[in-house]
């Protein structure tokens, strides 16, 4: 069966271009990436942290402002925990920072980028994003630098380059893995809902296709006379 | 229900229309599973259209709104998300589609008399559907929307005197902006109604000369089966495997052939470090770049897309079936399809010195082909025929110098 198929033409050609697909891709892959590796958990007690941690620090400059505040429900939030981050925005408002872009451009150059999308705007998504958070160093002349976006205009938030503590230092990283998670959830808020409709779709496809081949199977044997 | 369809048939030739053109359809009956696709095609059509009416409900062509819109869509809209994935993955799927039809056209020489209408509808069908897709993928106005529809309009300037005007007239203004957003959407509303009137003319073109089959000769009346339901039941099963493979991608990896830039709202004072158009525009991309010059790279891109439509002229062999009984022609189609991914690679690339040099060399080859084609064509059929060919393929090339067909009857 296998052999028949091999010696088919066209199977040959699929053969050789997932060959060559292989080849270009662990070749694009070989380049070392500076990306910090760990696994990041999308539980909802990690949302739910990194929310917090989100809404006093990354708030404070940049705005979520496709994600409002009853949206927070969804990952588990209960509704006092949601009304204590709103304060006195109303429960249907976008997030938004606690500076306008005013002072922003006078604080920065510019005008801070908004987060809803930023997991899906990076190629690697929440690694991206939490390997951003942590890649702040002390230079020699004392001047903190990022390693993974040199010319970033954003300081070191989490404090990271800084801590020689062990245990600060991970529970920073925790965070930084937490945020991840959060805007994670924020760039793609329908993920866990589209994986589980996607499971039945399928589930429901493989029965369907089957049958249909079987059906097919069954229609086309009538012509073997 | 019988007297209803008795006074529609008096007035409308509804019954003889589904019984010839649907049911007893002669159909070759040794089509393999490469003739799928224009079926395949036709489903994704429909699809795009119907997912894409239910988009422009809620979508805003506006350039201070658009990019809103569309992430209400995906938040807000119920199943919003589900409608947006069905159409970003679908245009893709439908350029997988397409292009694998048309290998199998050129494959098995489908494109030869007298289906040479039916490969030109088809060249037809292939431009408007490039021109639909590129129009809607400014739509979502995200960085790369916006960078990839400055990028392609600014090609027109290369036209030679009146280029700028042409940009300025394709635009609606000197930069890509909010009038180029409105006329992009309205005609990439258009053009699907404009596609589907060309498949129609494809269509009625097919049930005159009928499929083309893997042995490449017009069979004879007992080779032919009904298209129902032998062909009904083999059209599902391909569209049930499809789907699974669509279904994948719209619930599993929705973004894989979106751009992580295009999450990005297009900014006009900011160029991304790397455009790059989408994975099917990559071939021709890549033969665009090789030309050092830009109205010769831009002619070479057209010429690249549009040389198909010679393809009738540029094969002159009179072997019937294809490339399955033609070694040389079999060897430059799977040169071809190699040399296509080799292209599609390139154009992903950044333009280095190296890979400039891979893709010159790709779209030397690319040309190269089509340019031998008429010689070698020539040259196999002589030397096939002095090797010396079954006497009934003789007898069907000699059927076909006189009467210009090849049924032997």
């Amino acid at each position: 069966m296998i052999k028949k198929l091999i010696k088919k033409p066209a199977m040959r050609l699929l053969l050789l271009l997932v060959c060559c697909f292989q080849i270009g891709s662990s070749w694009a892959e070989g380049h070392p990436t500076d990306l910090r590796e760990d696994d990041i958990a999308h539980e909802p007690a990690n949302l739910q942290n990194g929310i917090q941690v989100a809404m006093n620090l990354c708030t404070l400059c940049h705005d979520l402002k496709y994600v409002k505040y009853h949206d927070l429900l969804e990952i588990g939030l209960s509704a006092k925990e949601v009304d204590k981050i709103r304060g006195a925005n109303s429960a249907s408002d976008p997030i938004l920072s606690k500076m306008n872009d005013k002072q922003m451009n006078a604080l920065f150059g510019m005008t801070t980028p908004d987060l809803s999308l930023m997991a899906k705007a990076r190629g690697d998504g929440a690694q991206y994003i939490y390997s951003l958070l942590l890649a702040y160093h002390e230079r020699r002349d004392g001047a903190i630098v990022n390693n993974l976006y040199p010319d970033i205009k954003m300081p070191d938030v989490l404090a990271y380059s800084i801590e020689n503590d062990e245990r600060a230092r991970s529970a920073i990283e925790q965070n930084a893995r937490d945020i991840a998670a959060f805007l994670a959830w924020t760039a793609d808020p329908k993920a866990k809902e589209r994986r589980t409709l996607g499971v039945y779709v399928m589930l429901y496809l493989f029965v369907l296709t089957f049958m249909l081949y079987r059906l097919k199977q069954k229609t086309w044997s009538r012509l073997k006379t | 229900m019988s007297k209803v369809i008795q006074w529609i048939d008096r007035r409308f030739p509804l019954s003889s229309f589904i019984k010839h053109d649907l049911v007893e359809y002669p159909t070759p009956r040794n089509l393999s599973y490469w003739w799928n696709f224009g079926f395949l095609a036709g489903f994704v059509l429909v699809l795009q259209i119907l997912t894409g009416i239910f988009l422009a409900m809620h979508y805003k062509p506006d350039a201070s709104l658009a990019f809103d819109s569309v992430d209400h869509i995906m938040r807000e809209v119920n199943y919003g998300w589900l409608i947006r994935y069905m159409h970003a993955v679908g245009a893709s799927a439908f350029f997988a589609v397409i292009y694998i039809h048309m290998a199998r056209t050129l494959y098995y020489g489908s494109y030869r008399a007298p289906r040479e209408l039916m490969w030109w509808t088809g060249q037809a069908l292939l431009l408007a559907l490039m021109a639909t897709a590129f129009m809607g993928y400014l739509l979502p106005w995200g960085q790369m929307s916006f960078w990839g529809a400055q990028v392609i309009t600014s090609l027109f300037g290369a036209t030679p005197f009146i280029g700028d005007e042409i940009v300025i007239w394709l635009r609606g203004d000197f930069a890509v902006g909010d009038a180029t957003l409105t006329r992009f959407f309205a005609l990439h509303y258009l053009f699907p109604f404009i596609i589907a009137s060309i498949v129609i003319i494809h269509l009625i073109a097919l049930h005159h000369v009928k499929s083309s089959n893997p042995s490449g000769i017009n069979l004879t009346a007992k080779n032919n089966i009904p298209f129902h339901p032998y062909f009904t039941v083999k059209d599902l099963f391909g569209l049930g495997v499809f789907l699974i493979i669509y279904c994948y991608f719209v619930f599993f990896s929705p973004e894989f052939f979106i751009e992580a830039e295009n999450n990005q709202p297009a900014n006009p004072l900011q160029t991304p470090p790397h455009i790059v158009p989408e994975w099917y525009f990559l071939p021709f991309y890549a033969i665009l770049r090789s030309v050092p010059d830009l109205l010769g790279g831009v002619i070479a891109m057209a010429l690249s897309v549009m040389i198909f439509a010679a393809m009738p002229f540029l094969d002159r062999s009179k072997i019937p079936g294809g490339a399955k009984y033609r070694p040389i022609y079999r060897g430059m189609f799977y040169i071809f399809v190699v040399d296509v991914v080799v292209l599609t690679y390139v154009g992903a690339q950044p333009p280095t010195n190296f890979w400039t040099l891979i893709g010159q060399v790709a779209t030397l080859i690319y040309f190269a082909l089509f340019t031998l084609l008429p010689f070698l064509s020539k040259f196999e059929e002589r030397w096939l025929r002095k090797q010396g060919l079954p006497a009934e393929v003789e007898e069907l090339i000699r059927c076909e110098e006189q009467c210009g067909c090849t049924d032997p009857k």
